[in-house]
């Protein structure tokens, strides 16, 4: 009977404290999709939705060879565990990812990985593109786009 | 674990403090000059995931209890989180928070589920006149909710005093009456020439035996509480009808150097491997030119053999004076 | 109401994107009498940086990583950053 009570109270504990158990990070590390992929790693999850921002070689001021990402580090984390604990009110999810990477990177590169577990495939679907939106337009990083000719901060979004 | 930190005295260093920030919102007078407001730049304090990177490696090296302090702690924007992270330090088994309660109000519940266990609430007067004259602010009542609050929420909650021959030694027996009714340790300090005032002078310390002087005169008996951790700064005491228990960091009358268990961060990156030591260890640099985990602990292992004897040894040259160091740069 | 507040306070503030390097530094330092709003720090800030003047509907002030009122009062204890459109992501 204890041990079973125990063991309620420890899911239960577990469930309300799982939003802090998540990766999410602001880094200039490169970013590594394997770790990802452990950090999302569940059994009772059908479901898996990773977004990867990528640089592309166009912008809107020309061919672009590099970006340059700049970010108020611990606010824009703050920020993006909002985000996350956001998401996991709306959605039943089970693991959550969360990296950015600041610095400058090359095309092909990648800026961003967001990752989703659920049981069910709409919630991966819906919390990733819920959470890869509000990190756009709600977490203090900037944007610098590098072309042959110029270099030029991206037109963006003033925070709330 | 067996610990690496180890100096030619054969201490080992299992505890560390941790200063985020040089800032405080108070001025006390023993600490910080009034109309102080020069602080590092934010170029130069860590920021937490370097924090984080060096309390782990110094984690492996054999560190298992951390202090969060500062200047005031709860003055770092979003503290809660680094305490989350390094909460998840392998291990690390114990966090503490040293604060003067002012913020601590608010903020209760999210460092008790940032994963912090103790905290130790700076206090040294109950007159509220004399508070804001020796803190430069009006917060008696604020800081008394939070012992409060701290102990309801489940904290461990101690409380430090720093007691001053003349300012506040007559308040000495009203701090063992407080320990006595609430059951939370009061732990006296002796006044350390570490004041960014410069006002320390020798025949300001009021020594713990003259604090036990006045507490036994004053209430009765104490004596020594038979269960200490003897590399602790505080030895515990009790009184002899059992209520109540009081410490005593005697650091000038009574140095325990030869027991020390404790090395420092401080926030704008040196390690330290004792609070007389000035400047510390460059740490931030080797960080900041991209040395490798192996590097930096190897860089701290030797730091660590060259842990001077103490303030017994200045003691001993009667080189005692004051600002030897700034504490709001080094943390309690 | 704030009563950690000295007579005069030298208030750092951050800057980040185009911001800093309009000034040209990543923190910046105004001597403010003690105990002033968050408009009072801007207007001091445009008026030693000028080359910050057309751009000054175009950031936010934070204080302690919150995003903040104009009337917030704050105090060199503060931390303070301006933050231009973000663009991350």
């Amino acid at each position: 009977m204890i041990p079973l009570l125990l063991l309620v109270m420890k899911l239960l504990f577990c469930r309300q404290s799982a939003g802090d158990e998540f990766l999410i990070r602001v880094t200039t590390n490169h970013l590594s999709l394997q770790e990802v992929m452990r950090e999302l790693e569940d059994d009772s999850a059908g479901a898996l939705s990773i977004f990867m921002g990528n640089v592309r070689n166009r912008g809107r001021y020309g061919n672009v060879s590099e970006i340059y990402y700049e970010a108020y580090s611990e606010m824009a984390e703050e920020k993006m565990r909002e985000i996350e604990n956001e998401a996991q009110t709306k959605w039943a999810i089970k693991k959550l990812v969360a990296i950015h990477r600041i610095g400058n990177l090359k095309v092909g590169e990648t800026s961003i990985i967001i990752g989703v577990s659920s049981e069910h495939r709409n919630e991966a679907f819906e919390a990733c593109k819920y959470i890869i939106n509000n990190v756009k337009t709600r977490v203090p990083i900037w944007k610098k786009e590098i072309t042959d000719e110029s270099q030029k901060w991206t037109d963006g979004i003033l925070l709330e | 674990m067996k610990s690496k930190l180890i100096d030619n005295y054969g201490r080992i260093a299992k505890k560390l403090r941790i200063s985020v920030t040089d800032k405080c919102n108070m001025r006390c007078g023993y600490c910080m000059p009034k109309n102080n407001t020069k602080w590092f730049d934010s170029t130069e304090v860590l920021c937490f995931e370097e924090i984080i990177r060096l309390s782990s490696i110094l984690a492996n090296l054999g560190v298992e209890k951390i202090r969060i302090t500062g200047g005031e702690p709860l003055v770092r924007p979003l503290i809660e989180n680094l305490i989350k992270s390094i909460a998840k330090i392998p291990h690390i088994k114990n966090i503490g928070l040293t604060t003067n309660g002012l913020l601590l109000l608010e903020r209760v519940e999210k460092l008790k589920s940032s994963g912090l266990n103790s905290v130790n609430i700076s206090l040294d007067s109950f007159k509220e006149d004399r508070f804001k004259m020796m803190t430069g602010i009006n917060g008696l009542g604020k800081v008394i909710s939070s012992i409060q609050k701290a102990r309801e929420a489940g904290f461990d909650v101690k409380i430090n005093t720093v007691v001053i021959r003349g300012w506040n030694d007559d308040e000495v027996v009203e701090f063992a009456n407080f320990a006595r009714r609430t059951g939370i340790t009061v732990r006296f300090i002796e006044f350390m020439p570490l004041d960014g005032t410069g006002i320390w002078r020798s025949d300001l310390v009021f020594s713990k035996k003259e604090m036990i002087e006045k507490l036994e005169s004053g209430i009765g008996e104490v004596s020594p509480v038979l269960e200490q951790e003897i590399s602790a700064p505080a030895k515990v005491y009790s009184f002899s009808d059992g209520i109540g228990t009081v410490g005593f960091i005697p650091s000038v009358t009574e140095p325990f150097c030869n027991q020390c268990d404790r090395i420092r961060l401080t926030s704008d990156g040196r390690f330290l491997t004792c609070l007389f030591e000035n400047p510390g260890y460059d740490i931030k640099s080797y960080l900041r030119r991209g040395a490798s985990d192996e590097e930096l602990s190897q860089y701290l292992i030797q730091c660590m053999t060259m842990k001077q004897e103490g303030i017994v040894s200045l003691i001993r040259i009667n080189g005692l004076k004051p600002k030897l160091n700034l504490m709001h740069t080094i943390g309690g | 109401m704030r009563s950690d507040i000295p007579d005069n306070d030298k208030i750092k503030v951050r800057l980040f994107a185009n911001l800093r390097e309009l000034v040209g530094e990543r923190e910046i330092t105004i001597t403010v009498p003690g105990g002033v709003t968050v408009s009072y720090l801007n207007n001091e800030i445009l008026n030693k940086y000028p080359q910050l003047k057309s751009f000054s509907n175009k950031f936010v002030t934070s204080v302690n990583c919150k995003v903040t009122t104009d009337d917030t009062v704050i105090t060199s204890s503060d931390e303070i950053a301006l933050l231009p459109p973000v663009s991350g992501g």
